[in-house]
C-alpha cells in the first residue's frame, strides 16, 4: 500500500513537467555540438544565440562556453577576449574556477608557465559527498606538464596518478614525463615511466599511437643503459604493422647487429628491403643487409647485394631528380596537394587522386616529405582553407535564393497590403458587424416583448416566405379598406383576419425555437466576424513582419562574402607556396641522403671487390703448386 | 685483415646513417631533419600546441579568416531562419534527455498535423552528447495558427535491452510569437521504465 501511495504521489509530482526556458534548450544546444567535438558549429551556434538576445539569466555562463569553443575551434585571440569581457563581480566562486581553467588552458598553449602556475592554483574542485576528491582531467594534466616544465618530476608523477587510465591525457603526461626524464639523463626513472606507459591498456587511437612511440623510447632508453637484449625484446613486443614498424625494424636490426646476431639482423634487413616502398627504413636495409652478410662470411652474396643496393639508389636519385625539377612547376605541386584536398569522407575520390600519384611517384613515400608537424598545421590550414572556399563558392547561389525569396515574401506582403486596403475586406468586415448588431438588436426585442398580433411583432419572427404572406395580407387589407363598406368586404376581411392569426398562432407556437434559431445565426456570424478579426491582425502582422524582413541586404552580404573570399584566396595562395617549399625542401633532404648512402656503398663496394680479390689470391696462392 | 673489414663496415654504415654508431642510428632518425618526433619530442595533448613566430603569424591569419567567417554564417543562419521560419508560424522542436539510463535511443520519429516530418537515426556519439546534457533541435518548421498537433515516436532499446517504441503526443495552439516544443526522455524510477514527455511553450 505504501508503495502504491508512493508510486502514485511521485507520478504525481512527475506528472507536473516545468517547461524550461528557451534560453537553456539553446544553451543545451550547443553543448550538444560542444559534446560531439564539433566546436566550429557549437561556436557558431552560440553566436546565433547571442544575436537573437537569447542568453538567458546566465550570461556568464554562455561567455564561458563560447570563449571555450573558440578556444577548441583555434580562435585564440576571441577566446582571449571572450574571457576578458567576463567580468570578476558578474562570477560565482564555480564560474571563477571554470575562467581559470580556460585561462590556464590559453597560457599552457602560449606556454607560459607562471600563468598556468597562477591560474591553476584557483582550481580547487573540493570533494564529493562520499569524500572523493573531484578530478577534472585535463586540469591534471596541465599540472603534470608544469611540474614537468620545472622539473619536479616526483609532483608530475603524483598529478599523472590522479588522472583516469582511460583518459589520453594520461598517456600524454607520461609520455612527455618520460622525455624530460630522459633528457634530464634520469634514465632509470625514463625507463620505469615509458614501461608503465608502455603496459597500459588505452582506448584510445592516439593513446595507442604513444604507446607505441613509449615502446620504441624504451628501446632507446634500455640500449643507452646497454641493456640491448632488453631492448630487443621491447621492440619485439610492438605490433608487426603500425606507424612505427619501420623505425621499430631498423632499431631491431641495429640491434641485433650490435649484439652480434647477424643472421637475425639480415632477416630483418631483408623483411625491410621486401617493402614495396621506399623509406628512411628500407634505404637503411639495402646497406644493412648487404653488411650483415659480411659478418656471416658470405663476402660475395654481399657483394652483389651492395652492387644491387648501388643501383636501387641510383635509380631513387634519378627519380628524386626527376621529380625535384617537376617540383619547380607550382601547377605540379598544386597537383600533388589535391590528394589532401579531397573531402575526409570521399574515400573513393581520394584513393583515385592517391593512385594516380602513387603511379607517378610510386608507392606514398612522397607523403614523408609533407611529414614533419610545422608541415602537417600547414596542410591542417590548407584543407580547412579549401574548405572554406568550397562553402563561399556556394554562396551566391545561397544568397540568390534568400533574395529571390525575400522578393517573394514581399510581393505577399503587398498582396496582404491590398487584399486589406483595396478589396475592402475592411468593409465586409463592417457589413457583417452591421448585420450582426441588427440581429442582436432583434433577439433583444424578443427577450422583452411579449408576444402581440402585431406586423412588427409578426414580422420580426416571420420567415421570407411568412413575412412575404404578411404583408401580402396587409397590402390586401389596405385596399379593401379602401372598397365600399358591404358584405363581401366584410366576408374579405373576416378572412384575411383568419389567415393572419392562423400566421400568428404559428409563430407563437414556433417563438421559442425561432429565438434560438436566431442566437445561433448570431452566434455563427460572431464567428464569422472573429474569424474575419483574425485574419485581418494576420495579414496586417504578416505584411509589418515581412515588410521589415525585407531591409536585408544581400548586396552587403556578398560584399563581404566577397572580401572574405579573397582572404582565403591570399591565404591558399601563401599556403601553397610554402608547401611548395617544404616538398622542394623534402625532396632536396631525401636527395642529399640518398647521395650520401650511394657513396658509402660505392665505397663498400670497392672495399668488398677489393676484400673478395685479395681473398681470392690468398686462397690461389694456398692452394697453388708447393 | 678481417676485423678492419668489419670495423671500416660499421664505420661506412655509420657514416650511411650520419650517427657514431648503428644502434645510435634511431636516435639521429628521430631528430627534427627525419620522421618527425617519434619518440625525443614531446606530445601534445592539446591541439593548441605552442607556436614559433611563423606559424604564429599564420595562424592569426587563419583565425581572421575563420572569425569573419563565422560571422557571416551567424548572420546567414539568422537570415536563413527569418526567411523560412517567420515567428508567427514557427514551430522549433528540442529533444533532450534526463538521465536515460532505462532508454538508449536510436531514432525519433516527428509527425505534425499528422505528416511526417522528420525521421532522424542517432549515432552513439550523438546518444552520448544527449545523455551528457545536451540538447538537439530536432526540427524547425511552419505551421497554421490555430491548433496543431505533434507526436513523436522514440524507438531504442528499453530496461534490460529490450526493443522498445513509444510515443507521445502534444496539442498546442500557434500564437504570433514562435512556438517550441520540449520533448523530454527520463527515467522513472519508481517504475523503472523511461518517460516521454512533451511540454510546450508559449
Amino acid at each position: 500500500m505504501k508503495e502504491f501511495l508512493c508510486d502514485w504521489i511521485l507520478s504525481c509530482v512527475l506528472s507536473v513537467q516545468p517547461v524550461t526556458p528557451l534560453a537553456d534548450l539553446y544553451y543545451g544546444t550547443v553543448l550538444y555540438d560542444y559534446y560531439q567535438d564539433d566546436y566550429q558549429q557549437a561556436l557558431l551556434d552560440t553566436l546565433i544565440v547571442e544575436r537573437r538576445g537569447a542568453v538567458g539569466t546566465d550570461p556568464v555562463r554562455l561567455q564561458l562556453a563560447k570563449g571555450s569553443f573558440a578556444f577548441a575551434d583555434g580562435m585564440f585571440a576571441m577566446a582571449e577576449q571572450t574571457f576578458a569581457s567576463v567580468g570578476d563581480g558578474e562570477l560565482t566562486p564555480l564560474d571563477k574556477m571554470r575562467l581559470s581553467f580556460h585561462l590556464a588552458r590559453e597560457d599552457f598553449r602560449r606556454q607560459d608557465w607562471d600563468g598556468v602556475e597562477r591560474n591553476l592554483a584557483n582550481i580547487d574542485l573540493g570533494k564529493s559527498w562520499l569524500g572523493h576528491e573531484r578530478i577534472h582531467p585535463e586540469v591534471e594534466f596541465m599540472r603534470a606538464e608544469l611540474a614537468t616544465e620545472r622539473g619536479d618530476f616526483t609532483a608530475a608523477q603524483t598529478a599523472i596518478e590522479r588522472i583516469d587510465p582511460k583518459q589520453p591525457f594520461r598517456a600524454y603526461a607520461l609520455f612527455n614525463l618520460g622525455v624530460s626524464m630522459r633528457a634530464a639523463n634520469q634514465l632509470e626513472q625514463a625507463e620505469q615511466t615509458f614501461a608503465t606507459l608502455g603496459a597500459m591498456d588505452v582506448y584510445e587511437a592516439d593513446a595507442l599511437d604513444l604507446k607505441q612511440r613509449a615502446l620504441v623510447a624504451l628501446s632507446l632508453v634500455k640500449r643507452q643503459r646497454t641493456e640491448a637484449a632488453s631492448a630487443q625484446t621491447v621492440l619485439g613486443g610492438l605490433p608487426a604493422e603500425g606507424r612505427y614498424r619501420d623505425l621499430a625494424l631498423t632499431s631491431y636490426g641495429g640491434l641485433a647487429m650490435d649484439n652480434g646476431d647477424y643472421e637475425l639482423a639480415a632477416r630483418i634487413w631483408l623483411s625491410l628491403k621486401k617493402d614495396a616502398y621506399w623509406s628512411e627504413s628500407s634505404a637503411t636495409a639495402q646497406l644493412g643487409f648487404p653488411m650483415s652478410l659480411e659478418h656471416m662470411s658470405s663476402r660475395e652474396l654481399a657483394l652483389t647485394n651492395y652492387r644491387a643496393a648501388e643501383a636501387n639508389f641510383e635509380g631513387r636519385l634519378g627519380e628524386l631528380q626527376s621529380v625535384a625539377q617537376r617540383a619547380e612547376d607550382p601547377v605540379w605541386v598544386g597537383g600533388l596537394l589535391q590528394v589532401f584536398a579531397q573531402p575526409q569522407d570521399d574515400e573513393k575520390t581520394t584513393n583515385a587522386v592517391m593512385d594516380e600519384w602513387r603511379q607517378s611517384l610510386g608507392h606514398t613515400d612522397w607523403l614523408e616529405w609533407l611529414a614533419t608537424e610545422d608541415v602537417q598545421e600547414l596542410l591542417l590550414q590548407w584543407r580547412e582553407l579549401h574548405s572554406m572556399q568550397d562553402w563561399l563558392k556556394g554562396l551566391p547561389e545561397e544568397l540568390s535564393t534568400f533574395d529571390a525569396l525575400a522578393a517573394e515574401q514581399r510581393r505577399r506582403a503587398a498582396a496582404a497590403r491590398e487584399m486589406i486596403d483595396t478589396r475592402g475586406l475592411l468593409d465586409r468586415r463592417a457589413q457583417v458587424s452591421t448585420q450582426l448588431a441588427d440581429m442582436h438588436a432583434r433577439i433583444d426585442a424578443f427577450n422583452h416583448a411579449a408576444p402581440e398580433r402585431t406586423s412588427a411583432w409578426m414580422l420580426a419572427l416571420a420567415n421570407d416566405d411568412e413575412a412575404k404572406l404578411l404583408n401580402d395580407l396587409a397590402s390586401k387589407r389596405a385596399l379593401l379598406m379602401q372598397m365600399p363598406d358591404d358584405p363581401a368586404r366584410v366576408q374579405l376581411l373576416a378572412k384575411i383576419d383568419y389567415l393572419e392569426g392562423i400566421a400568428f398562432w404559428n409563430l407563437v407556437d414556433e417563438s421559442e425555437t425561432r429565438l434560438r434559431d436566431a442566437e445561433k445565426a448570431a452566434s455563427e456570424t460572431e464567428g464569422l466576424l472573429a474569424g474575419i478579426d483574425s485574419k485581418l491582425e494576420r495579414v496586417a502582422h504578416a505584411e509589418g513582419v515581412i515588410a521589415e524582413g525585407v531591409q536585408t541586404d544581400f548586396l552587403a552580404f556578398q560584399t563581404r562574402a566577397d572580401s572574405i573570399t579573397a582572404q582565403v584566396a591570399v591565404a591558399i595562395a601563401d599556403r601553397e607556396t610554402r608547401l611548395g617549399d617544404q616538398i622542394r625542401s623534402g625532396i632536396h633532404r631525401e636527395i642529399a641522403q640518398v647521395e650520401r648512402q650511394l657513396l658509402v656503398t660505392r665505397i663498400a663496394i670497392a672495399r668488398a671487390t677489393d676484400e673478395l680479390a685479395m681473398e681470392r689470391s690468398g686462397n690461389d696462392m694456398a692452394g697453388g703448386p708447393q | 685483415m678481417q676485423r678492419i673489414a668489419l670495423t671500416l663496415g660499421a664505420l661506412f654504415l655509420t657514416c650511411a646513417l650520419g650517427a657514431p654508431a648503428f644502434g645510435d642510428a634511431l636516435d639521429d632518425a628521430m631528430n627534427a631533419d627525419t620522421p618527425p618526433d617519434a619518440a625525443d619530442a614531446p606530445a601534445q595533448a592539446n591541439p593548441a600546441e605552442a607556436k614559433s613566430g611563423n606559424t604564429a603569424a599564420l595562424s592569426g591569419q587563419m583565425e581572421d579568416i575563420k572569425h569573419n567567417l563565422v560571422e557571416l554564417k551567424r548572420d546567414l543562419v539568422v537570415l536563413e531562419e527569418d526567411l523560412l521560419y517567420p515567428a508567427s508560424s514557427q514551430v522549433a522542436v528540442f529533444l533532450s534527455m534526463d538521465v536515460g539510463e532505462f532508454f538508449a535511443l536510436d531514432a525519433v520519429t516527428l509527425k505534425l498535423n499528422g505528416k511526417d516530418v522528420t525521421h532522424y537515426l542517432y549515432t552513439q556519439k550523438q546518444a552520448d552528447a544527449l545523455f551528457r546534457g545536451g540538447v538537439q533541435r530536432l526540427y524547425v518548421g511552419n505551421v497554421k495558427q490555430g491548433e496543431n498537433q505533434l507526436t513523436a515516436f522514440f524507438t531504442g532499446r528499453g530496461p534490460e535491452g529490450r526493443d522498445y517504441r513509444r510515443a507521445t503526443t502534444v496539442t498546442f495552439q500557434k500564437s504570433f510569437e514562435p512556438s517550441y516544443v520540449e520533448l523530454k526522455i527520463s527515467d522513472s524510477t519508481a517504475k523503472y521504465q523511461p518517460e516521454f514527455v512533451a511540454t510546450v511553450s508559449p
